[in-house]
């Protein structure tokens, strides 16, 4: 093995890029934003492009294919693919050198194919553009792909419209199409961040095997543990540059740049709960603790908190809310919706579930498996066929919307989309008025002080009190998010898939957050996600999910050393860490 | 968080540097024809509130002898018949126009609130109930609609305003009845349900002040097809009646003599016409600017 990586490192790149400079005009003003990129790919290798978002990882790879865009400005020292230049290419050539020398995989397949045409005939365009085949022999070469990049009962699928197959089905046709002509560079943008974590390693694995067979994989993306598993180098871009490029082994086990070790830092997989992954919240030296050290600690803490719930619930524990039982109790929730041809689909069937004060309850699973539904059953937004949710101990989902209502300041919840959230006309401002006067007023007379004290508590400057959340970045969104769901002072909130949709870093910052809130309030949080490091992160009791059930739930520490489920242990094996 | 522990409550100071205010922001994107439009609007405006300050002559006051003189330096727009000055009545007609126009559109949408609200929000039922309504109401084309009204409810000008806001009410309440459908199921309204918020403060705060932003644009438009409409029923004979000085009917009663006079139906027309369109670039300018938001 050895010995062959040392004879293909002496073969010549596939891939040259030499100081790379990508700027944008609008109006007169040029922002760059690729600021002398350089690296080289040689046959059979991986290079990661990592960075977060606006980091000008995409932009780079576009430029290798000269599609930048129309206002783009791009210049290089270097810029060949095999023994072309793609500075002085003509249109027509740089349509010839796509698919035939790069092929490029998108991250999200279903709008990079057309939703009206086969997949097999998607997949067929590029061998009818760029060879002489004929039908036949066209199809017959797309039955091959398909079976190469791992399409079960490929004649019935290529067949088939884009809209028809699932994520993981789609993902692999679009890499079919992207490596029909052989080339000997694949450009993969973000393959797998809209898929499901098992998903996504039967992708990676792919990858992994063209890569093996000879073609150069430059892959593009924000996850660093994603990176870690097909890479050979790594290169982490910040702000158009990269600020640190090396062996991948050497980059995650040994960062030297301070950017890649905060980002590295901020991967939750793997990190102990309660351990700071956000450098602004960390304390300046913090030796790197054992695992059992920091989690006697956390049990301290911990305890501490939950005392705390239980000593704010005794506080006002009227209402017929026992003192002891455990902040949210789910017991044999069904629920179940109507297809359209009048046959009934089990969403969630017998979950049960119970979250003691002060304490995470981490719900892990993949798409479809039940698991915003089941938030939206324990929040009361629908009743449940069977079983019931009680808070506190009290009764709550077999109460009418009229006698829950005044309940409902008890439990809050933060959603994956922040923005949709918000009523677009609200500044925060108004947003959390509302909030907090309980929605008499969104006019803040005389500047609520509870106003201010809020929007410290989550981190936010006064100054954004009168933006509105669309011109909020999406990690300063959910932090008002947060603090509207903190407002009415709620014993529960509710987190269904807070942190999906924000880059590594800010991710870290909002867990870190959500951390900090729950050991000064007590809180007790339903934490929703499908990502398993996050969850293991943040929980300290976990339940797996699967086709609406429960296929096994215990102590996060025992369940992610000893999982007992099959299911449980593929999720496992399939989710990428930092070694 | 530490760093913005100790941070001033002073955000207007910071955030109006980095961007225009709201008005200087809508004055660079103003079109011409839209600036066109708000000044005659507001010369419309003026001439319903306060004729006299644009003539001093009275309406209705005839002088036989000046009868049928042609625009000229003392009368802009020429005489009629009976020597009324046309300028002074097209100016005093403004008003009836502009209230025709807004009182009718006012009505249509109130109206349309209601429909549109109840099948928007309201059980399966109910929305079936009123959408089979709105068809019935939508298969008649709409001036046939205000006809029907006038013909049990008599002439005037009451009733053709109130005519004319029943015929444009099926449109608005198609539209409201579809915003109110997107509204409910976004984000923000299950948001308010999780804060506690009973359906009647998210619909007063939540779901009314958005479907009412993009309303006005659409209410902007319906003023200047409401002006026609009036217009129309006016110069059928079963609006304002003559000798009140309402374009439609100036134009009825011009038509008699258009062969001889053309400023008698050409400076009522042109006012119709003018106020219309403005209504329209306008509102069209408030659309787009509600879609860019």
């Amino acid at each position: 093995m050895g010995e062959q990586q040392a004879v293909l490192g002496e073969q010549q790149a596939v891939l040259d890029v030499q100081n790379l400079r990508v700027g944008f005009r609008s109006g007169r003003e040029t922002t760059t934003v690729v600021d002398g990129v350089g690296f080289t790919l040689e046959p059979g290798r991986c290079l990661a492009l990592v960075g977060e978002s606006g980091s000008g990882k995409s932009v780079t790879a576009r430029s290798i294919l000269g599609l930048a865009g129309q206002n783009a400005t791009v210049t290089a020292d270097r810029l060949v693919v095999g023994t072309k230049n793609v500075l002085t290419l003509s249109v027509r050539q740089l349509r010839g050198l796509r698919g035939a020398d790069v092929g490029l995989v998108l991250q999200d397949a279903l709008v990079s194919l057309d939703p009206l045409r086969t997949v097999g005939r998607e997949i067929a365009d590029a061998l009818r553009l760029h060879t002489r085949l004929s039908p036949g022999e066209r199809s017959a070469r797309v039955q091959q792909l398909l079976v190469d990049v791992g399409v079960p009962q490929p004649e019935f699928r290529a067949r088939q419209r884009s809209g028809e197959l699932s994520g993981g089905l789609r993902q692999r046709a679009l890499i079919a199409s992207a490596i029909a002509l052989d080339p000997p560079l694949l450009i993969a943008d973000e393959p797998t961040t809209a898929l499901d974590t098992t998903v996504q390693e039967q992708i990676l694995l792919l990858l992994e095997r063209l890569k093996r067979e000879g073609t150069a994989v430059l892959l593009i993306s924000h996850d660093l543990a994603v990176v870690g598993r097909i890479a050979d180098r790594i290169a982490v871009m910040t702000d158009g540059r990269i600020v640190e490029q090396g062996p991948a082994d050497r980059v995650l086990g040994d960062p030297q740049h301070e950017y890649t070790k905060r980002l590295i830092r901020a991967v939750p997989a793997g990190r102990p709960r309660g351990t700071p992954l956000a450098p602004a919240a960390a304390p300046e030296v913090e030796p790197e603790v054992a695992p059992a050290t920091a989690a006697d600690a956390h049990a301290v803490r911990r305890e501490g908190g939950a005392e705390r719930g239980a000593r704010l619930a005794g506080k006002d524990g009227g209402g017929g809310r026992t003192a002891g039982a455990p902040a949210l109790e789910a017991h044999g929730l069904v629920k179940s919706y109507r297809n359209p041809d009048g046959s009934r689909r089990v969403v969630v069937d017998d979950v049960s579930l119970s979250l003691a004060r002060g304490q995470t309850l981490g719900l892990v699973g993949e798409s479809g498996s039940g698991k915003t539904t089941t938030a939206r059953l324990v929040l009361g937004l629908t009743a449940p066929d069977a079983g019931t949710v009680a808070l506190g101990g009290a009764p709550w989902s077999i109460l009418s919307e009229r006698e829950r209502r005044p309940e409902r300041r008890r439990i809050g919840a933060i959603y994956q989309d922040p923005l949709g959230s918000f009523d677009p006309r609200w500044t925060v401002r108004e947003i959390l008025t509302d909030a907090l006067t309980d929605g008499r007023s969104t006019r803040d007379r005389g500047q609520l002080p509870a106003l201010t004290e809020l929007l410290d508590s989550v981190g936010l400057a006064g100054s954004l009190a009168d933006r509105r959340p669309l011109h909020l970045s999406g990690g300063q969104r959910q932090r008002v998010a947060i603090a509207r769901a903190l407002a009415p002072q709620p014993d529960i909130l509710v987190c269904d898939e807070p942190v999906s949709a924000l880059d590594v870093s800010v991710q870290a910052q909002v867990l870190d957050l959500l951390d900090e809130l729950q050991r000064e309030r007590g809180l007790s949080y339903l934490f929703i996600s499908h990502d398993l490091g996050v969850v293991q992160h943040m929980s300290d009791t976990v339940a797996v999910m699967l086709d609406g059930r429960i296929v096994e739930s215990g102590p996060s520490a025992t369940l992610f050393a000893n999982p007992a489920d099959p299911y449980t242990r593929r999720l496992l094996a399939a989710s990428p860490r930092l070694a | 968080m530490s760093g913005s522990a100790g941070a001033p409550l002073l955000p207007l100071a910071a955030s109006t540097a980095h961007q225009p205010s709201g008005a200087r922001r809508a004055l660079a994107h103003l079109h011409v024809a839209e600036v066109i439009a708000g000044l005659i609007l507001l010369f419309l405006l003026v001439a319903a509130l306060a004729p006299q300050l644009l003539t001093a002559t009275d309406p209705l006051a005839i002088a036989p002898a000046s009868a049928f003189t042609p625009p000229s330096p003392g009368h802009p727009f020429g005489t009629d018949e009976s020597g009324r000055d046309i300028f002074t009545r097209v100016v005093y007609g403004a008003r009836s126009s502009l209230l025709i126009g807004v009182a009718a559109t006012g009505i249509g949408l109130v109206l349309a609130l209601v429909l549109g609200s109840l099948a928007g929000l309201g059980p399966r039922a109910v929305d079936f109930g009123v959408n089979r309504l709105l068809e019935v109401l939508f298969a008649f084309p709409g001036l046939l609609l205000a006809l029907l009204f006038i013909t049990i409810f008599g002439v005037g000008v009451t009733t053709s305003t109130i005519a004319v806001g029943l015929a444009t009410a099926p449109g608005y309440a198609r539209i409201i009845r579809s915003q109110i459908r997107s509204i409910r199921g976004s984000g923000f309204i299950e948001a308010a349900v999780v804060l506690g918020r009973s359906p009647g403060q998210i619909f007063r705060r939540s779901i009314l002040p958005n479907v009412a932003a993009g309303l006005f644009a659409l209410a902007t438009l319906g003023v200047g097809q409401a002006i026609v409409w009036a217009s129309a029923l006016s110069f059928l004979g079963l609006g304002a009646v003559p000798p009140a000085a309402e374009w439609g009917a100036m134009l009825s009663a011009g038509r008699t003599y258009i062969s001889v006079a053309w400023w008698l139906t050409f400076f009522p027309g042109l006012f119709v016409v003018l106020a219309a369109a403005s209504a329209t670039v306008l509102g069209r300018g408030l659309q787009r600017r509600n879609r860019e938001r």
